[in-house]
């Protein structure tokens, strides 16, 4: 497959377009189109999940394109209308849906940033007429830019078979205005970049530079900052009720920010931890009964495929009632977040994390590195030895202890990931992960069964619907039990491989009382 | 990809204004597209205004690859390229000929081009030869333009007879009806004669000066006259065709 040569340049201003322009007509047979506008959509969800998966997505008229960053085409576009495409499960289908689907999962698109451009196209022509090598002057408007000025750029195409024609060009070329990528990627760059942005402005993953010898306090603000920071942008979509992660990502930030005020100990003021550990153990349940129902609901494709299809119809209006409870519950949670007890709370611990005046109370803390050694050993410790108490006849009730050890073991080893050497720390987070995920799941698979046989409780008899419904629930049960029978028997491995010899060293050799951080 | 070779055993039927039209409607579309110019004149060629390497020969075609690959051409269109055609191609029967497995010859030739286009147009040289049998072997679809007249129908029985003979699949072949006059009678009469026929297609091509003045304009209809009837109708007969094809 041969690759069609490109230049791109950036150039001052249009006056500087219409030069070239000029110029080339001395020199060139030239057939000037007459120019052309087309708006241009870009569309990502709010964790950027296309970008980061080198796909971007975006609107042109009335289609829907999926292309890599360079802007090759990978499936072909779907005709849409409406406004924002909203989820992939919304979308046609079609070889888009499928490629976009296994990516964005759950997410909606949202729009992430939309200009204009105005394109003149230049034809040179050799002596039968016949159009050797194009150039493009583009003149690109970002609609929500601040300024008025266009990013002005030419782009020179060469044309299959008449590469001597695009070197002549490209010499001419290169002596004007200064080089810029000819992607897809670029155009997105542009147009965030007009509003002050970047892509991947945004991402669950929670990561925030420490360094060794930081005073505690000032290492604790500077995490709970960051995680405020991730709840403040997460709010506006949960009001808006775009999708279900804002909810969830607003929630970890949550639980994080509590394992933290549990776990860093001594180091805010006794008042301030005493206080904030209850404000936040309050956000967490004003959040949670929202949450519940998006699990449900999520797993509306994965409880259909466990059903044969005569059961279907009950599992369907068992759906249906989610449905209407989880809109009743999103109304309180918007009004709780509307609520002034909210906004004081985040406007107290905001003015708490920005105080800088205390910075001798600051300096009464130990050093983070020699604290974060002692968190996270305290830590692996307790997991390592709950979870060697474990056997085959142990009660649930311990496995969904050690799994509320594991996540806390996860949180201060991804709040102080960056005090140690960054490959070790990924393996110790790969490692924990797998032992987490069999203990979530197990956890998950106890959760639904309750809430399941609470359900079925509830439910009134005598109608057909009601007997509908427990048939579908019932054979819902039975398969969640025996697959969560499975998922304890594999418990055993899963824990055998993180308490293994080499992780054990592992944690030792990293955080042990004599090892200082490195840095 | 799909190979759509446009041939007839008699010349002058509207074989390069169909491949060449079309060819245009399927990069309009969306697709793909390159088109061989295999016929000795060239006709296809002039009208996207190149001309060809002069080193290009009819051997360099049948090693196919990065000889073949070098020599297309981006057209002005998107989406279009074109193999030009090579006055050595009169020598193409010749240098098949000399070759083992000639039949099959062509196919493998085409082969590297799968990647690259969705549909690869075969613009063929009248006359049942050597490298008309490689086209039949290699094509998708076999599309006859055909004028309806008497005459025309004498050479297309020939050719039904040769596919029988020759084992090839006679579901590929598929007749549009082509500079059609529709005040003559006797037009009128062979299309009656055929019409409902599974393998003529029910989209015909006027006898119109619009498709004359391709020579003159020296593009494809549908680019230069698209709201014409000669432009519609090819629009009409790619959508027509493009739909036989995803039946394969």
């Amino acid at each position: 497959m041969k690759l069609l040569a490109q230049l791109s340049r950036q150039l001052p201003d249009p006056s500087a377009l219409q030069d070239l322009a000029d110029e080339l007509e001395k020199k060139y047979t030239v057939q000037d189109a007459p120019p052309l506008t087309a708006s241009l959509s870009f569309y990502d969800s709010f964790d950027w999940r296309l970008y980061s998966d080198g796909l971007l997505c975006f609107r042109q008229g009335d289609r829907l394109s999926l292309t890599d960053l360079i802007g090759r085409e990978l499936v072909p576009s779907l005709p849409i209308s409406g406004e924002a495409p909203g989820f992939c499960r919304h979308l046609p289908d079609s070889a888009l849906k499928r490629k976009l689907a296994p990516v964005l999962e759950m997410r909606t698109l949202l729009l992430q940033s939309s200009f204009s451009r105005t394109t003149r196209q230049l034809r040179i022509l050799n002596k039968d007429k016949k159009t050797v090598a194009m150039l493009v002057l583009s003149e690109l408007r970002v609609e929500t830019g601040e300024t008025d000025q266009p990013i002005c750029s030419v782009q020179l195409h060469e044309v299959r078979g008449y590469e001597k024609w695009f070197q002549r060009l490209e010499r001419a070329l290169e002596e004007i205005g200064t080089p810029l990528p000819c992607t897809r990627e670029q155009d997105l760059k542009t147009a965030l970049a007009a509003k002050g942005c970047t892509p991947r402005d945004y991402s669950s993953k929670f990561s925030v530079p420490l360094k060794s010898d930081m005073a505690a306090l000032t290492a604790a603000k500077t995490i709970y900052r960051d995680l405020l920071g991730t709840m403040r942008k997460n709010e506006q979509g949960i009001l808006d009720d775009l999708d279900s992660e804002f909810l969830h990502d607003f929630r970890v930030a949550i639980r994080r920010t509590r394992s933290g005020l549990d776990m860093i100990k001594k180091v805010l003021e006794p008042k301030i931890s005493v206080r904030f550990k209850e404000e936040f153990r309050f956000l967490g349940k004003i959040t949670g009964p929202v949450r519940d129902l998006d699990v449900y609901l999520l797993m509306e494709e994965d409880y259909k495929a466990r059903l044969p299809d005569h059961l279907q119809k009950g599992l369907c209006y068992f759906f249906e009632d989610l449905a209407e409870q989880r809109e009743t519950e999103q109304e309180k949670l918007v009004q709780a977040l509307q609520s002034l007890q909210y906004k004081t709370i985040i406007k107290d611990w905001k003015k708490y994390l920005r105080q800088k005046k205390k910075t001798e109370v600051a300096k009464k803390t130990p050093a983070i590195g020699i604290m974060a050694n002692k968190i996270i050993r305290k830590r692996f410790e307790r997991v390592l030895c709950d979870g060697r108490a474990i056997d085959a006849d142990t009660p649930d009730e311990s496995l969904h202890r050690l799994r509320i050890q594991g996540k806390k073991l996860r949180y201060c080893l991804e709040f102080f990931s960056s005090l140690y050497p960054a490959k070790e720390m990924k393996l110790l987070i790969k490692q924990l992960k797998a032992l987490q995920n069999n203990l979530g799941l197990f956890n998950d698979l106890s959760v639904q069964q309750d809430m399941l046989n609470n359900y079925l409780a509830g439910l009134k008899p005598g109608s057909g619907k009601a007997k509908k419904m427990g048939a579908a629930i019932g054979g819902l049960l039975t398969n969640l039990y025996h697959e969560q029978q499975q998922v304890r028997t594999e418990f055993e491995a899963a824990f055998r491989c993180f308490s293994s010899q080499e992780n054990i060293s592992l944690y030792e050799k990293l955080f042990s009382s004599e090892q200082k951080p490195s840095q | 990809m799909a190979i759509i070779a446009v041939y007839n055993i008699k010349g002058g039927v509207g074989k390069t204004a169909t491949s060449v039209n079309l060819s245009y409607m399927s990069a309009a579309t969306g697709n793909n597209t390159l088109l061989c110019d295999l016929d000795p004149q060239g006709s296809s060629s002039y009208y996207f205004r190149v001309k060809s390497k002069k080193k290009f020969s009819a051997d360099h075609f049948l090693e196919g690859g990065n000889s073949l690959e070098r020599s297309i051409r981006g057209t002005d269109y998107e989406h279009l390229d074109i193999l030009p055609a090579d006055f050595s191609y009169r020598n193409l029967d010749i240098a098949l000929n000399h070759m083992k497995k000639s039949r099959k010859r062509l196919e493998r030739v085409l082969d590297p081009l799968t990647a690259e286009y969705r549909h690869v147009f075969l613009d063929c040289p009248p006359n049942i030869t050597l490298l008309s049998e490689n086209i039949f072997y290699a094509a998708d679809m076999i599309l006859i333009p055909f004028i309806p007249t008497t005459l025309s129908m004498l050479s297309f029985n020939k050719l039904l007879e040769f596919f029988k003979e020759s084992g090839i699949d006679r579901r590929k072949l598929f007749v549009v009806f082509s500079m059609v006059e529709q005040k003559k009678t006797i037009h009128q009469d062979m299309m009656q004669h055929f019409k409902g026929r599974k393998r003529i297609l029910n989209t015909f091509i006027p006898y119109v000066t619009d498709i004359e003045k391709m020579g003159i304009y020296r593009q494809p209809v549908p680019a230069y006259r698209p709201d014409s009837k000669a432009g519609q109708t090819y629009a009409e007969l790619w959508r027509e065709i493009g739909g036989k094809l995803q039946e394969f």
